[in-house]
């Protein structure tokens, strides 16, 4: 049994077999599982969330981008997307999970978006556009989601600003989940004062106040099937902590799962759940970036990491951030290699990176090889041509905005069109006669969607429009794996309301 | 996943340098001891291999290994293959250059990222 009063237990200690027993074990403590468990500990349930990560303490985290990425990023940011051009996933592994190391940046759903949800018309009987606005505008009060403070955002948010206002394009200080924000800098890096309110901050928090308890540095092996009269029942999860031992749940509600669209699909089929379309449509946004350099120093690692935006395109699949990164990761976004970067890497301070995320309309796959419980997914992902299309429209738009905001000089970073970029009409002419294949852009993927749609029809989803699965009572799916599609817009605010809602099923 | 030979290593620390002239050795070591442990392993064994080819690549064209190139003849050769037309080529040494960029500004040289103020 699960002892009352202890909320915290560290799978690097557990060496002996353990078994535990609570009413919902919750997979995953990102913004999904987080909100799931801080919603059925409120309602008196207990609850155990099982993290593969640690807990990290504001003041142990990194500032170096290296070992950031080696600690609390999973596979260094770097799970490969295999493809004909493969692209690094970038997904925390830690308490939190991704919002630990995001830019916390927060958007609303857009109503747009959410109408071509409803195409299936059973989704309209859960979910209705004032259902969604209320529980995202709990998340805003609880997260403190506020735009970002211009006495912090520092010089690359503010030339972003410039930049886009030339232009005329439509743009704004970005909404963040921040309190008390002094522009570290160090958003990607984690938040040494505990400014960002990521999930270890708040509703992981809120669920262990309620009696909760957060399992870390524990992996979850499998989903553990009971019979019952006319099917199968989730009753638990199998895990092994980082020690080595095994640990088992059981679970007397529910078993939910919010391990991201990668992980909770891989854990489905390792299950032996593959029903459905389980780790089909997997989807994601794919981003590029251009570097500008500037007469005056920029230092991007000061100043809010991203708090300036450009939403005027969103529509047409595309979104414009500034990006605020530590200096390894600037140097590795410098044009060149060899004596060609170790110049530019000598001007540091003065560079500028900014980045356009795409709707991507092309779909993937996750899947699971051999290896049993431990077998680890395989991501496979493939950009459709208006998405090359969209890169090549996404670079044209920063260079003008650099150039708008006084860049002496960009580098599009596109193969064929490594000089630097001094004048409009040169971006024009990438606009109309840039490449398009996929291979020429340097791209990364965050924000992972679809792998285990909610949906009416079995044949075509893999849990119902209350986010039960299909054939096994007492499962649930909380993360964005249940979103129909991909949102084009910083998915955080969305992925809790609908986890706020999943776990109020839980309990009902 | 077999562990790296010394020589492996050598190898991926002069071509970390070439990429990024001045990195130090001894932190091109760290990180690529740091890389290996926490990265993906298709990752790694792309890293892997594409160390082996940079090596090697040369000997078509000028009868030696990337170790025995000159100095100046080294640093063309690797601005020539960031640029190549071959996309693996290309992609081989980007991800030299990120471990090389991340070895370079790791844990011992992070600057302070204290904010000082707006502009």
């Amino acid at each position: 049994m699960s002892t009352p009063g202890i909320t915290r237990l560290d799978g690097r200690e557990r060496r002996m077999p353990t078994r535990l027993t609570t009413d919902v074990v919750v997979v995953g403590s990102g913004p999904a599982g987080a909100a799931v468990a801080a919603t059925v500990a409120a309602a008196g349930a207990r609850c155990i969330v099982v993290e593969e990560g640690r807990w990290w303490q504001p003041a142990e985290l990194h500032e170096d981008t290296l070992s950031a990425m080696a600690d609390y990023y999973r596979d260094f940011g770097a799970t490969v997307a295999m493809g004909p051009a493969p692209m690094p996933i970038v997904q925390g592994r830690a308490v939190g999970g991704t919002s630990l190391v995001n830019g916390a940046i927060c958007w609303r759903l857009p109503r747009d978006v959410f109408d071509e949800w409803l195409t299936d018309p059973g989704l309209a009987d859960a979910w209705d556009w004032p259902l969604i606005e209320s529980l995202m505008d709990r998340v805003e009060q609880r997260l403190h989601i506020a735009p970002t403070d211009p006495a912090v955002a520092g010089p690359n948010n503010l030339l972003l600003g410039r930049g886009a206002e030339a232009l005329g394009l439509e743009h704004r200080p970005i909404n963040r989940n921040v309190v008390g924000c002094v522009g570290l800098g160090r958003c990607l890096q984690g938040c040494p004062e505990g400014h960002k309110l990521s999930m270890d901050h708040s509703y992981l928090l809120d669920a262990e106040a309620a009696g909760a308890t957060i399992l870390s540095s524990t992996t979850v092996q499998g989903v553990r099937l009971g019979d019952r009269a006319g099917g199968r029942r989730a009753v638990g999860v199998t895990a092994r902590t980082a020690a080595g031992t095994t640990i088992t749940v059981d679970a007397r509600r529910a078993v939910v799962l919010a391990a991201s669209a990668v992980h909770t699909p891989a854990l489905l089929l390792r299950s032996g759940l593959a029903d459905g379309p389980v780790g089909r449509h997997f989807m994601c946004h794919p981003g590029v970036s251009v570097a500008g350099r500037f007469a005056e120093p920029v230092r991007m690692w000061t100043g809010a990491t991203q708090g300036h935006e450009v939403t005027g395109l969103r529509r047409e699949g595309l979104k414009f951030e500034a990006l605020g990164f530590g200096k390894a990761m600037v140097a590795a976004r410098l044009p060149g290699a060899g004596s060609a970067l170790a110049a530019e890497v000598a001007g540091i301070d003065h560079w500028a990176n900014w980045g356009a995320a795409v709707r991507a309309t092309g779909e993937g796959r996750v899947t699971v090889g051999r290896g049993g419980r431990a077998a680890r997914p395989t991501v496979r992902f493939g950009l459709s041509a208006l998405d090359v299309r969209r890169f090549r429209r996404g670079t044209a738009v920063l260079a003008h905005m650099m150039l708008a905001a006084g860049a002496e000089s960009v580098r599009l970073g596109v193969h064929g069109w490594t000089q630097p970029v001094t004048d409009a009409a040169e971006v024009d002419r990438f606009a109309a006669n840039g490449p398009l294949a996929a291979r020429a852009y340097s791209t990364a993927a965050t924000h992972l969607f679809g792998t285990a749609r909610m949906g009416t029809d079995p044949a075509t989803s893999v849990v119902r429009a209350d986010l039960r699965h299909h054939s096994v009572e007492g499962l649930y799916v909380a993360d964005s794996s249940v979103f129909p599609s991909n949102t084009g817009v910083n998915p955080q605010t969305s992925i809790i309301a609908v986890a706020l809602r999943c776990g109020e099923h839980v309990i009902a | 996943m077999l562990p790296w030979s010394e020589f492996e290593t050598r190898w991926a620390v002069r071509l970390m340098a070439a990429v990024l002239p001045g990195l130090d050795p001894a932190d091109a070591r760290s990180a690529l001891a740091t890389y290996r442990r926490a990265t993906d392993p298709f990752a790694e064994v792309g890293f892997r291999a594409a160390v082996w080819a940079l090596w090697l690549v040369p000997l078509l064209s000028t009868g030696s290994t990337f170790g025995g190139l000159a100095p100046g003849r080294a640093d063309a050769l690797v601005q020539q293959w960031y640029s190549s037309r071959r996309y693996l080529l290309r992609q081989m040494v980007t991800v030299v250059k990120m471990v090389a960029c991340f070895a370079h500004f790791g844990p011992a040289t992070a600057p302070p990222g204290a904010f000082q103020g707006p502009p």
